[in-house]
């Protein structure tokens, strides 16, 4: 094995499996035997065969960008981790130490797999892409307007943003948040969306890459929110399908009643991160409720196949949905990338309503953040 | 079954909307309605919409989804995609339009229509007039009206078969369709078959394999694919579909002449005829007494015959399954366990949003077709996916089996799995034949890597820090 060929298979592993293997908590070795197994695998005239093959396929000769695929690489480190794993529990039994081969395997799996429950759930919210969004921001949808024609730049940044860019609520209280016109979740309230528009880089004409972010969130405060804050707080995504008692057992009704009439909060929270990537890629954003929402509603997660949704005893109550799409190229046709992400939550209006009578009109702000970049850095090229 | 396969196929306008109703005519009592799968396939199908190019790629744009798919998918509970808005006026800095503005005779020429005297003799001459449209000229100009060429093709046609029956007008229209080149707008033929059928009446014994011949032939003119394949294909079924329910005899007859026609021709001028012809007989058989797509499938299998003649004498996939054609009618339970096959085979694509969308597809069908769908991913189970794509495939099962039984297939193929020399994959295979109350067999001793082997000694004799 070359030192080259483990130098690779070392920064190929630390990139995709480093936060695994540090939640698992680094088990003795076993970055070592991955690293180890991984560099046999890449030196295989297989391997360079099936990569060479997968991105002949995925993308146009002359273009150098990553597809968004699981590929031959990628499923080599996992291959190996897995595989150098299941030897643990023998390797452990060889030093002295004998362990109940089930549990073991069931614990040492649950740190070291690729969990593709939320990629998957994630998906099956999915929507397309829908056009709601409050009036100050409908200029944003058209997706990517600037993208169509490269050699014009009359459309970046797109007309209308500079109205919204200094922004930081919308006038007008929750009257000013946009209902759902159509479908099966017609008048509920939009109390929360992010949308990110992109384009990379462009070759012929050269054109770098921009950006576009909007968001809105519903919040409860007693003044206007900070300068240059975003609308959303962070919570774990697993309050869509894990009963908040479950991960919070300190809160109830009543407390949570009481943080919503006195503090300020941002309703909708942007989900927080979690160790170690899935092959199966995850979604830009996905917005999730603040707890002290969900135990003042009374929401669980809903039950049967569905995305993002919690009900109450009269049905789904607030759901999250997302999107992709628009696909776009760096001049070279293939890859395509999207150049819309996005996610929103929506709630009941009747709950609307409920969460008026427990917060109080006055204390209701729609905040917004609108901004624009330009370049790899993502720069912000507003201020 | 149809329907959730679709997830994994890009936009397409007639099979979304077929799928969708599909999905509305389940029963109230369908399985699939009672744990919510139907407001989540009706999302994954119009969804597919968006991933449509924003700029122009290889790949043509495909269609919009209208109204018609959009309350379908309202009907299941769906979001439904929303009318897109019109994209902004920009001035394209093409060289079709650059600096190559039509000159004041252009102008003039092409407001003017062109004089033609009465009779078949002017036919020919309309259509060369037609086709000679100059790229830059305007094509709302009267001039160039596809709807003046119609009538004016149309009528004439009418006129000779009163004069001298239909034999000489269905000759006409054959010189009628030489005439058009590859790039013309052969649409304004089913212009002209509609509206001979429109009139079809007032002589039915000459108008009827006149309109017969009117829609073969504008099915075989018209070009599917977006220009790309010979013969409208799966673009204009209906056009096949009103042939031969006007006159089977004529409409089959006129058929093969012009395949036999594209065999002769020019080199590559017989791409897409053998998919048309496929798409035209599953549509509608030749023989209108005949219901089952019988033809269809002949083609298919003649087809195969020359593809397995024209494939190189080894390949990396000489040990894998190959297609048998077969004869005998399959059962509706063997058809759809094939096609969640199908659909889950998308795991093994490269691309994520592929592989996400076969668990999508692979859920739902656990849901709402349990028995298709474990035959289905013992199958897929079977193949050397990698730890990876395995792994997902059984967190979708232990997520989608927990309140089930497990088939003996799919419990035997797990139980194969969970003696695998992967950790997450065994794990999995055995909580799942755990949950299900299934016995589950020892892990087997897999060989450490020295490394492993080695560190873990050292890091125990030098006991705990």
């Amino acid at each position: 094995m070359s030192d080259n060929g483990k130098a690779q298979a070392a920064h190929l592993v630390d990139g995709l499996l480093g936060d695994r293997l540090n939640f698992a908590g680094n088990p003795t070795g076993l970055r070592q035997a991955v690293i180890a197994l991984a560099a046999g695998t890449l030196e295989t005239g297989e391997f360079e065969q099936l990569i060479r093959d997968q991105l002949r396929q995925l993308r146009h000769p002359s273009s150098t960008a990553i597809p968004d695929a699981y590929l031959a690489d990628e499923a080599a480190a996992e291959d190996a981790l897995q595989s150098a794993a299941a030897g643990i529990r023998l390797a452990m039994a060889q030093n002295g130490h004998i362990v109940d081969a089930q549990s073991f395997e069931r614990g040492a799996a649950h740190r070291l797999s690729d969990d593709p429950r939320l990629a998957i759930r994630a998906e099956l919210a999915r929507v397309p892409r829908p056009l709601t969004r409050p009036q100050p921001l409908q200029w944003s949808i058209t997706p990517a307007p600037w993208a169509s024609d490269p050699r014009n730049d009359t459309l970046w940044p797109p007309p209308g943003l500079d109205a919204t860019v200094d922004l930081r609520s919308v006038p007008g209280g929750s009257a000013a948040l946009a209902c759902v016109e159509a479908g099966p979740h017609v008048g509920w309230v939009q109390i929360g969306l992010i949308e990110r528009q992109r384009t990379p880089p462009h070759r012929y004409p050269e054109r770098p890459d921009r950006s576009v972010l909007v968001g809105v969130g519903l919040e409860v405060a007693d003044g206007e929110p900070p300068e240059g804050s975003l609308p959303f707080t962070s919570m774990p995504w697993q309050f869509w399908t894990v009963p908040w008692q479950h991960i919070d057992g300190t809160t109830n009704a009543e407390r949570a009643a009481a943080a919503l009439e006195a503090d300020s909060w941002a309703v909708a929270a942007l989900a927080e991160g979690r160790p170690g990537a899935t092959g199966l890629g995850e979604p830009r954003f996905r917005l999730v409720p603040v707890l002290p929402l969900i135990v003042a509603l009374g929401l669980e997660p809903t039950s049967g196949v569905c995305g993002f949704s919690l009900s109450d005893r009269h049905g789904p109550a607030l759901v999250g949905r997302l999107w992709r799409g628009h696909l776009v190229h760096d001049g070279n046709y293939h890859p395509v990338f999207p150049a819309v992400d996005g996610a929103d939550l929506l709630l009941r209006a009747d709950l609307l309503e409920r969460l008026r009578g427990v917060v109080g009109e006055s204390r209701f702000r729609v905040g917004v953040s609108v901004s624009y970049h330009v370049g790899e850095d993502d720069t912000d090229t507003t201020a | 079954m149809r329907s959730a396969a679709r997830i994994t196929v890009p936009a397409r306008r007639s099979t979304s909307a077929c799928s969708s109703d599909r999905l509305a005519e389940l029963p109230g009592d369908d399985p699939a309605r009672a744990v919510g799968v139907l407001p989540v396939l009706a999302n994954a199908i119009t969804a597919t919409y968006d991933d449509q190019p924003l700029m122009h790629a290889s790949d043509a744009e495909g269609p919009e989804p209208d109204r018609a798919l959009r309350d379908a998918a309202h009907r299941l509970g769906g979001e439904g995609a929303p009318p897109r808005p019109p994209k902004p006026e920009t001035e394209h800095a093409s060289r079709w339009n650059s600096g190559s503005r039509p000159t004041l005779s252009q102008v003039l020429h092409a407001n003017q229509r062109p004089e033609l005297p009465g009779g078949a003799a002017s036919v020919v001459p309309a259509i060369r007039d037609y086709v000679s449209k100059p790229y830059n000229d305007d094509p709302a100009s009267p001039r160039w009206a596809a709807g003046a060429l119609a009538n004016a093709i149309g009528w004439r046609l009418l006129q000779v078969t009163t004069e001298d029956g239909a034999d000489a007008a269905i000759g006409l229209l054959h010189r009628v369709v030489e005439e058009f080149n590859a790039l013309s707008n052969t649409a304004v033929l089913a212009d002209v078959a509609a509206g001979i059928d429109l009139r079809r009446d007032d002589a039915p014994q000459t108008l009827i394999p006149l309109a017969s011949a009117a829609y073969t032939l504008a099915f075989t003119k018209i070009r599917g694919g977006g220009g790309w394949l010979t013969f409208a294909g799966r673009d204009r079924p209906d056009l096949w579909q009103r042939a031969v329910a006007l006159d089977a005899d004529t409409a089959t007859g006129i058929l093969a002449d012009q395949v036999a026609t594209a065999i002769g021709g020019r080199p590559y001028g017989t791409h897409g005829v053998t998919q048309a012809l496929v798409a035209a007989f599953a549509a509608q058989s030749p023989d209108p007494a005949d219901s089952h797509p019988g033809s269809a499938f002949a083609c298919w299998d003649a087809a195969l015959e020359v593809i397995e003649h024209r494939l190189p004498g080894s390949t990396p996939y000489d040990n894998a399954e190959t297609y048998k054609p077969t004869t005998a009618s399959p059962s509706r339970s063997s058809t759809d366990v094939t096609l969640t096959r199908l659909a889950l085979a998308t795991l093994a694509m490269p691309a994520r949003d592929d592989r996400r969308r076969a668990l999508v597809t692979a859920t739902a069908l656990l849901a709402a077709r349990p028995a298709e769908a474990q035959a289905a991913i013992s199958h897929v189970l079977a193949a050397d996916l990698g730890a990876g794509p395995l792994t997902w495939l059984l967190t979708v099962v232990r997520e989608g089996t927990r309140d089930g039984e497990l088939t003996d297939d799919l419990a035997a193929q797990l139980m194969l799995l969970a003696r695998s020399d992967l950790l997450s994959v065994r794990a999995l295979a055995a909580e799942i034949l755990a949950n299900a109350g299934r016995p589950i067999p020892a892990p087997p001793a897999m060989a450490t890597h020295p490394s492993l082997q080695l560190a873990l000694a050292d890091a125990l004799r030098e006991g705990p820090a």
